[in-house]
């Protein structure tokens, strides 16, 4: 189905950043700048890291693009529409059609079941109930989940339940995946497992994703990782054939930028 | 920083947290002190308000009631805090606060709780004193209402009592700070609370016990309540607590298995979340459905009462003032005398109409009798014009008819043998135990209240006017009555005209009847009652009320985060307060529908012992409860919108 609307039309922007700027603070206060200047482009079917010391400005970016946030100065285009005009019914509809979020903490309601979490965007939208259970089970087979579906959250490890998220963040087939440090709460196994499946969907379906990350890991699975620093763009490297060559590439890119990156699992939450 | 500069520093910055508490404890203040407030009234104590004294000891017991569950909700309250401030305590031991530090910081904060609940209890209530005391004097018929007075004794024992209490609590509640290790205070805590396992043993428990005790009341009548009462509460108790655990879940995890409808828009959320939180709740939810059924039971057992005394006043008094004389007896006042006070009084009289009535009894066998009113069937066909009641056709000489003028048909309370001889064809009746006995062929029954029941039979035998002048030339003078029935207008505003006549009338003003001094009376005889199952109401409301409270701040943490999840997934924020809506909604209205369910049985039950329908008045106090509910639930809405569109900006 991504192939015919590929078809139709050649690559096209699926978002577009023009010179964000976040300023935080109040009146009387001194101002805090999170964003600066901030341009960014991503194609349909591209995969793109961004990464930054802590404090660089990486989640308050990510909230920006997932119109979550609303940017101080600049503009924000996500299938050429500007969320920052929609009323906030038409915002949130928005979002949910043309949107998936992955988030560190996951999200799922504890009160689901795996499955029913990750249908749930399908029933809000009053998908028929036949056409529910067929993408479920298409989905879930992709992220190699299918044998947990009717479990409850709790009952599934971490890197199952972000594959969940993952699930439920796709399923309605958004233009663009966001995922914020999503490998932040897994252990270097299930990091790696659910890297992969995202991987698996931006070759094999063509999905665009778009992931903030703290982890050179999780950000080698890349296509094209962006560097930010002190809330301006640094640099942006692509990747070539090797995993492990870009891998490398990007730690050497890090060392360059300096700053902490330690603290690889902060909580944001 | 001092202990007590912490302590209140914890209490400003987390006012959110206390606010509930400290409301819920500021009202229990607020109610014992307006109890306490009269019951050590001067004019209480001095005997000067009607049945005030009898009340004050029921206030008594209102009061230790709501002392009781001020106890209850305290320590609930305390417990859970601790629970939800774990990371709070977890970092205060980890920089090197020992337990007994903590101890004491949690006894400062919660006796400045205190302090501040019973200085702004007795403020507030103090407020509301002087409109408390009225409405007292108005409910009790009090002539000069209660004057404001702030006892100092009610301050004091208000003030004495709750200081103990609070601080009894604050002692216990401390004993919670427990053994955890720190990592174990600083960890976020899982909430995952096991609902009991499903059993579909319970479930089928749980309907059979709620059909059985419905069919109960439903079946239950004056012979077999007294046996049926407790085996019905106890019934409908366990089915209503088996109806939250089990029968809830039997009937939602149906809806599930219909996927069409299961996977239709917010369904599926609705449906999961009800599953949960009925089964997580279902003790609290079964308690508040008891708490309701037994006071809207018990409010509109009052009501109907009342009601029902107020609608038999007025029918058994079909003229506005009745005077009656039996054999050679004076009149009480001449008819002139009230003519001429009427008119003082601003009532012109409209019509009078006299009526010629003879005592006697109806004889069958000597173990059988029973009173009848004869009266001439052309002085019945007058009256009953007056009162525009259909008249009867003319009979001959030897016939009657036979009018039951109670309100509640008496043959109803007769065994089968009684039924069968009162319905016979023939009746003989005789008016002294000596005198002639006359026979009467029956030539229609029927119901009509016509004569004021208090002073004639509720049995009415109309004779032809030959026979009553027969009957009259037999009878001793003491058993025929004059009745002297007045109407006149504005007939609704006429008590002091009453009390006029019978001040004319002296000793005979049992000579006199009226409708306005009867439901007067009522009044009168109903008020305590009604002021009973307010305060009833009251603690009623107190004690759902922060049950409700309560449960709701304990869950709000985990709840906002929920509809803050909504958010994320992409719902709007209308959408979600939908969602809220219905969530909450159903914790607040689900107990008020079903205890409403079972007020209306019980009402049945009521019914059948009155033979009267008085739902409809049990569905005016139920109304009201509802809309009570409906305002709590907006509130709680809001409070919680509040928080998650915080929280979502915040993430």
């Amino acid at each position: 189905m991504t192939l015919t609307r590929k078809g139709v039309s050649p690559i096209s922007t699926v978002l577009r950043a023009e010179q964000v700027t976040k300023i935080y603070g109040n009146k009387k206060r001194r101002t805090y700048t999170a964003l600066q200047d901030i341009h960014l482009e991503v194609q349909e079917g591209e995969f793109v890291g961004i990464m930054g010391p802590s404090g660089s400005g990486k989640t308050t970016l990510l909230n920006i693009l997932a119109t979550i946030d609303k940017p101080t100065a600049g503009q924000v285009y996500i299938n050429d529409v500007n969320p920052a005009v929609l009323s906030d019914r038409k915002l949130a509809l928005f979002r949910r059609h043309a949107l998936g979020y992955v988030f560190q903490d996951f999200n799922l309601l504890d009160t689901l079941t795996i499955k029913e979490n990750i249908l749930l965007p399908l029933a809000l939208e009053r998908t028929s109930a036949r056409e529910i259970e067929a993408k479920v089970q298409e989905m879930s087979a992709w992220l190699g989940i299918e044998s947990i579906l009717d479990k409850r959250t709790y009952e599934v490890s971490g890197g199952q339940m972000q594959r969940t998220a993952i699930a439920r963040a796709m399923i309605h087939q958004p233009s663009l995946l966001l995922a914020d440090e999503l490998t932040g709460n897994l252990d270097s196994k299930s990091a790696k497992d659910v890297m992969q499946a995202l991987e698996d969907m931006n070759e094999a379906q063509k999905r665009t994703i778009l992931i903030v990350t703290h982890d050179p890991f999780a950000a080698s699975y890349c296509k094209r990782v962006i560097f930010i620093k002190d809330g301006r763009l640094f640099t942006e490297i692509r990747k070539g054939s090797h995993r492990q060559a870009f891998f490398q590439k990007i730690l050497d890119t890090l060392s360059l930028l300096g700053g902490s990156f330690d603290d690889l699992s902060t909580p944001r939450h | 920083m001092t202990f007590r500069r912490l302590a209140i520093k914890n209490i400003v910055e987390s006012w959110q947290r206390y606010s509930a508490y400290f409301l819920s404890c500021m009202f229990s203040v607020m109610i014992s002190f307006l109890y306490s407030s009269y019951t050590h009234h001067p004019d209480v104590i001095g005997d000067r308000i009607p049945s005030g004294s009898s009340l004050s000891a029921m206030l008594y017991a209102c009061e230790v009631m709501i002392m009781t569950f001020a106890v209850l909700f305290t320590l609930y309250s305390s417990k859970s805090f601790v629970h939800s401030r774990r990371k709070e305590f977890g970092l205060l031991t980890l920089f090197g606060m020992t337990k007994w530090q903590i101890r004491r910081m949690m006894i400062y904060e919660q006796m400045a709780i205190a302090i501040l609940a019973i200085a702004s209890g007795i403020v507030t209530g103090a407020l509301f004193l002087k409109l408390f005391l009225m409405v007292m004097s108005k409910l009790l018929g009090a002539e000069v209402p209660m004057s404001f007075y702030l006892s100092k004794n009610a301050i004091l024992s208000t003030v004495y009592g709750y200081s103990l209490l609070f601080f009894i609590v604050a002692l216990i509640s401390i004993r919670v700070i427990g053994k955890a290790s720190i990592i174990e205070l600083l960890k976020p805590r899982r909430e995952q609370r096991h609902a009991p396992a499903f059993k579909w043993l319970f479930t089928l428990i749980g309907i059979g016990c709620i059909g059985w005790g419905y069919l109960l009341a439903y079946k239950a009548n004056l012979w077999s309540v007294f046996i049926v009462f407790v085996p019905t509460v106890l019934l409908t108790s366990i089915g209503t607590y088996f109806l939250f655990s089990h029968v809830s879940y039997a009937l939602l995890s149906s809806i599930k298995r219909i996927k069409p409808l299961y996977y239709k828009g917010k369904t599926l959320l609705h449906v999961t979340r009800a599953i949960h939180r009925l089964r997580e709740n279902a003790g609290v939810l079964f308690v508040i459905t008891m708490l309701c059924s037994f006071v809207l039971s018990g409010t509109s057992t009052f009501f109907a009462f009342n009601k029902g005394y107020q609608h038999s006043a007025m029918l058994s008094n079909p003229f506005d003032l009745m005077m009656w004389t039996q054999g050679e007896e004076e009149l009480p006042i001449p008819i002139d005398k009230v003519k001429k006070t009427a008119q003082d009084y601003g009532h012109e009289i409209t019509s009078l109409y006299e009526a010629q009535v003879i005592t006697a009894e109806i004889m069958k066998d000597p173990n059988f009798n029973r009173s009848v009113t004869l009266i001439s069937l052309e002085e019945y066909n007058r009256l009953a014009a007056a009162l525009h009641y259909p008249a009867l056709s003319p009979i001959h000489k030897g016939e009657a008819y036979w009018v039951d003028q109670s309100i509640y048909s008496e043959e109803q309370f007769m065994s089968p043998d009684e039924q069968r001889r009162i319905r016979s064809k023939t009746q003989h009746v005789r008016v002294t135990e000596d005198g002639p006995v006359y026979t009467f062929e029956i030539q229609g029954r029927g119901r009509q209240l016509l004569l004021s029941t208090e002073v004639t039979r509720p049995l009415l035998l109309v004779v032809s006017n030959d026979d009553m002048k027969q009957v009259e030339g037999s009878s001793p003078t003491d058993s025929i009555m004059q009745l002297y029935n007045f109407e006149w207008k504005d007939s609704k505003r006429n008590l002091p005209l009453i009390e006029k006549l019978e001040e004319l009338a002296g000793d005979r003003s049992y000579n006199l009847r009226s409708r306005v001094r009867e439901l007067s009376d009522v009044e009168y005889v109903t008020s305590l009652a009604i002021v009973l199952s307010m305060m009833m109401g009251t603690l009623f409301y107190i004690a759902c009320g922060s049950i409700l409270t309560f449960k709701i701040m304990t869950d709000l943490q985990r709840d906002v985060k929920y509809y803050t999840s909504l958010l994320h997934i992409g719902l709007s924020m209308k959408e979600v307060r939908k969602v809220i809506t219905v969530q909450v909604g159903i914790i607040f209205f689900l107990p008020c529908l079903i205890a409403s369910i079972h007020t209306i049985f019980a009402m049945k039950t009521l019914s059948n012992l009155l033979y009267t329908n008085i739902i409809g008045y049990s569905s005016v106090v139920i109304f009201g409860y509802m809309m009570v509910q409906f305002l709590y639930l907006i509130a709680v809405r809001q409070g919680y919108l509040h928080k998650i569109k915080k929280q979502f900006r915040d993430s």
